[in-house]
């Protein structure tokens, strides 16, 4: 494939890639309006733009030059990428950035307003972009003259006049004209014509290395010298052939040229001299910033930075935990009150705001946003010495930092995160190692112990007497008790780690119930058991085993505490939005005492008998409330104590079982 | 088995704790059974393949390896009955070595009867169930040739798919089976999410042979893992 072939093709790249408007922005009064229109016609398009600012070596005023800070601001506060180049031609500018960043439409005001001369460049910009721009749009639009406001000064703000510089024009002038009177006393037959190069070399030599104004001096210095001293007839202003007239004239045109030529090759050297110093400005800060290794540091480095780069107090303010501003102390601008009024206007907002902006412009000092991915995470406030508003290019660098020290921060604090949730995995890990060791270390014996004392019993050859049968029995019972124990401490504990998470499985609740009458059998063989399940009762999405614990747990707890041959009744039934198991006992029920606090650990009845855990009820509670279910207590009104579980329908969960 | 014309079966401890082990020994040989023991998971393996036991005692707990990995290891050669002997009671913990191929789990502390009865049912299962014979546990019974199920001699209708789980308990009778295998078995790979159904399935098979369906006898639900078709001894 050709170039040319590929030249179209990534142009319906970059238009499938979607609209992308660029506007060239002025230093003109109409650029504000062309800004304005260009914004809503990227809001309609729902495109990103681009704001270009070509920067050429023709000196603009003060006045213009801060109009053009200021339109790019407003660019910029209105969502545009603000860029500025250097290019003595425009329209070559646009279309060069325009290339580069696969624009789709260029945006450009209409010439008006200002001199003649001024609309004619701008109509012969205009006019190169239609030429040149191929597949771009071109929009030119129109600016109301109304809108063009107060004019800035015509004139460039003249260079401060420096008098060494005339001295040195009118010197080095001075020097032509004896070192030509010397050659005329070596050489008295030369022609004026050779006097006339000398002089015109003194002011070459001048022109490159001075001002306009002092070359200009030179120049017309020069010429008088000639025609007085040197062109016949002598020591006279006068100029008889029309050569002699041109050559005069030719003073001046080579002075200005010269001059010009010189003025524009040392305003690009200031221009990309600066560039150079702000690109190794961010570069230093970005390498600064990349080698903290801690929080603290990155505020520190901010500071140290940009108070050199920026001539500024530099203030930083960080969001803290509970998503204050707060001021770090390496900061060199001490805020007043009223200045964290505005800092914290600017966090809320996400906009640069304070000093030379248009919210807060009697604040002392400017105030950035720190953007990063997951909102703002700072403040940065800089107090300038300097009286005007900053550059562009300032503008453009202080962007730049903001940027990088947004991207220090959240790099450090996603690191905090990361470290924090490894932390926790760690511990939770630990801890779930010592549970699992502590279960293994205690239950080890235990299981010995019921073993050896199972063996005792089980295998009918011993010939024990009942006394002793009487005392293997009791080991049994102590260290299925203790055993109890230690599977409801563990429980508890793995409850309040937080490490019991729920599996929540469409479950048939007669099952549920047949086994948990069948776990609690041998409590239970004192007691009249009834169990109360409607057959057509519909799976529900519950933790099988936490809630199967928790009937255990709540029919031992009946079992223990009602004298034996009174009845337990369990039920089960779906009432409104929630599965609803009830245990119910007809014993001595509750102490009123005792109910708000039923439920905590090691609580117990004032008549409980002995040999509880003082675990189970708090167990069921934990293990209800971790399905999202509720357990209550209460006395029923014929006598006994009533426990009430509502655990939730999940509604998709519900299945009926037809 | 325990016969007394047949050579006592072998019985594999591989349990680092040397009391328990001690006490295994005893409930073992009491129970007929002649005993190996191994106190490590590398020494449990080699023995393993060395005396070629009849069933295997196994602690998940070791101080070497895992148990779950010793279990797998045992099973890439070896269909020998494994009961795992574990204080690790969490459900999850008891899936994961069924699945891995774990016959049946008992919990420390266990009873020695209990104990016993699971590792008969374990051996039992070891052997090759023969096509045309008849199962019989209670009043159920199971004719796999004729696929007639009777409860207390009366003929039982049962539909193709609580036939085809009835005999998948009969198939694998006194072990636990996980939800997840007999998803699998009956509905294919992709039966993960039928739990519901299967659910109700046992509710059926439960109406149609238990006596009491309130109370179930034969069917019983092991929590959180899965269910076991109890067999009498």
């Amino acid at each position: 494939m050709t170039d040319s072939a590929t030249q179209p093709d990534l142009e319906v790249l970059a238009r499938a890639a979607g609209p992308r408007l660029l506007v060239g922005v002025g230093a003109g009064p109409g650029s504000e309006q062309v800004l304005r229109s260009a914004r809503i016609l990227a809001e309609r398009l729902n495109s990103p733009w681009i704001a270009l600012y070509v920067e050429t070596s023709r000196a603009i005023g003060r006045a213009e030059k801060s109009r053009a800070d200021r339109n790019l601001a407003l660019a910029r506060e209105w969502g545009a990428e603000v860029i500025t180049t250097t290019d003595e031609d425009v329209a070559r500018a646009l279309l060069r950035v325009a290339g580069q960043r696969s624009v789709t439409q260029i945006v450009v005001g209409k010439p008006s307003g200002g001199s003649l001369w001024k609309r004619l460049q701008r109509e012969l910009i205009i006019r190169r972009l239609l030429r040149k721009s191929g597949g771009i749009d071109i929009h030119i639009l129109g600016v109301d003259s109304s809108a063009t406001g107060t004019r800035g000064s015509r004139w460039p703000v003249r260079v401060p006049l420096d008098v060494r510089q005339y001295l040195a024009a009118t010197g080095v002038v001075l020097l032509a004209t004896l070192v030509n009177l010397l050659l005329e006393i070596v050489e008295p037959r030369r022609g004026e014509y050779s006097t006339a190069l000398i002089l015109l070399l003194a002011v070459v030599v001048l022109a490159t290395f001075l001002e306009v104004g002092p070359t200009l001096v030179a120049a017309t210095l020069s010429a008088l010298v000639w025609d007085y001293f040197f062109l016949p007839p002598r020591f006279a202003f006068r100029v008889n052939q029309f050569e002699d007239a041109m050559l005069l004239g030719l003073y001046f045109v080579v002075a200005i040229a010269v001059g010009q030529l010189t003025a524009r090759i040392r305003a690009q050297q200031v221009a990309e001299r600066q560039r150079e110093d702000r690109a190794t400005a961010l570069y230093l800060l970005t390498r600064e910033l990349t080698e903290a290794t801690e929080l603290d540091q990155i505020p520190q480095k901010v500071v140290e930075r940009m108070q050199h780069v920026f001539e500024a107090q530099i203030a930083v303010l960080l969001v803290d935990q509970s998503g204050h501003l707060k001021q770090h102390p390496a900061g060199t601008f001490k805020m007043a009150g009223t200045e964290h009024r505005v800092a914290a206007w600017v966090l809320e907002q996400q906009h640069p705001a304070g000093k030379f902006t248009e919210h807060e412009p009697t604040a002392e000092a400017l105030y950035v946003p720190l953007k990063a991915s997951a909102g703002t995470v700072g403040v940065l406030g800089l107090r300038f010495k300097q009286l005007v508003p900053p550059s562009i290019g300032q503008r453009n660098l202080l962007d730049a930092f903001s940027q990088q020290v947004a991207l220090a921060l959240e790099r450090h604090r996603l690191q905090a995160v990361s470290e924090k949730s490894k932390l926790l995995a760690e511990s939770e890990r630990l801890s779930q190692n010592l549970l699992n060791s502590m279960s293994h270390e205690i239950r080890t014996p235990i299981a010995a112990i019921t073993s050896a004392a199972g063996n005792l019993v089980e295998f009918q050859e011993s010939d024990f007497s009942e006394t002793q049968k009487a005392m293997v029995m009791e080991i049994q019972e102590a260290t299925a008790r203790l055993n109890r124990l230690v599977g409801n401490v563990l429980d508890i504990t793995r409850l309040e780690s937080g490490h019991v998470k729920p599996k929540l499985e469409l479950c048939d609740v007669r099952d549920l119930v047949q086994t948990a009458v069948r776990e609690t059998r041998k409590e239970l063989s004192g007691h009249h058991l009834t169990v109360e399940v409607p057959p057509d009762l519909p799976l529900v999405r519950l933790d099988f085993v936490l809630t199967l614990q928790t009937l255990t747990n709540l029919l031992s707890n009946a079992a223990f505490h009602t004298p034996k041959g009174t009845e337990v009744r369990l039920s089960a039934r779906v009432e409104g939005p929630a599965l609803v198991l009830i245990v119910a006992d007809r014993g001595p029920g509750i102490a009123p005492q005792s109910l708000a606090r039923i439920f905590e650990k090691f609580h117990r009845g004032p008549n409980a008998p002995t040999g509880g855990t003082g675990l189970g009820l708090s167990l069921v509670k934990g293990f209800v409330e971790a399905q999202g279910g509720e357990v209550q207590a209460a006395n029923a009104p014929a006598g006994g104590a009533v426990f009430t579980l509502r655990l939730p329908l999940d509604k998709a969960g519900a299945m009926a079982a037809n | 088995m325990s016969d007394a014309t047949s050579k006592p079966a072998t019985v594999l401890v591989i349990e680092d704790e040397v009391q328990i082990r001690r006490l295994l020994r005893v409930c073992l040989e009491r129970g007929g059974y002649q005993v190996a023991e191994a106190s490590s998971g590398k020494e449990g393996i080699g023995e393993a393949a060395a005396c070629s036991p009849d069933a295997v005692l196994l602690d998940l707990g070791l101080p070497d390896m895992d148990g779950l990995s010793v279990l797998k290891r045992l099973r890439e050669w070896s269909q020998v009955p494994i009961l795992v002997v574990s204080v690790r009671a969490h459900e999850d913990e008891k899936i994961t070595a069924l699945d891995s191929g774990a016959n049946d789990y008992v919990t420390k502390p266990f009873s020695t009867g209990e104990l016993l009865a699971r590792l008969r049912a374990a051996l039992r299962s070891a052997q090759p169930p023969e096509a045309n014979a008849v199962f019989r546990s209670g009043r159920l019974q199971v004719d796999l040739a004729t696929r007639t199920v009777k409860v207390k001699g009366q003929k039982v209708r049962l539909t193709a798919t609580e036939y085809a789980l009835l005999l998948l308990f009969v198939q694998h009778a006194g072990k636990v089976l996980t939800h997840g295998q007999i998803l699998r078995e009956i509905w294919g790979p992709d039966g993960g999410d039928r739990t519901g159904q299967l659910r109700v399935y046992m509710a059926y098979l439960r109406d149609k042979l238990e006596a009491n369906p309130g109370e179930p006898e034969l069917l019983i639900t092991e929590p959180g893992v899965g269910y076991r078709l109890v067999v009498p001894d």
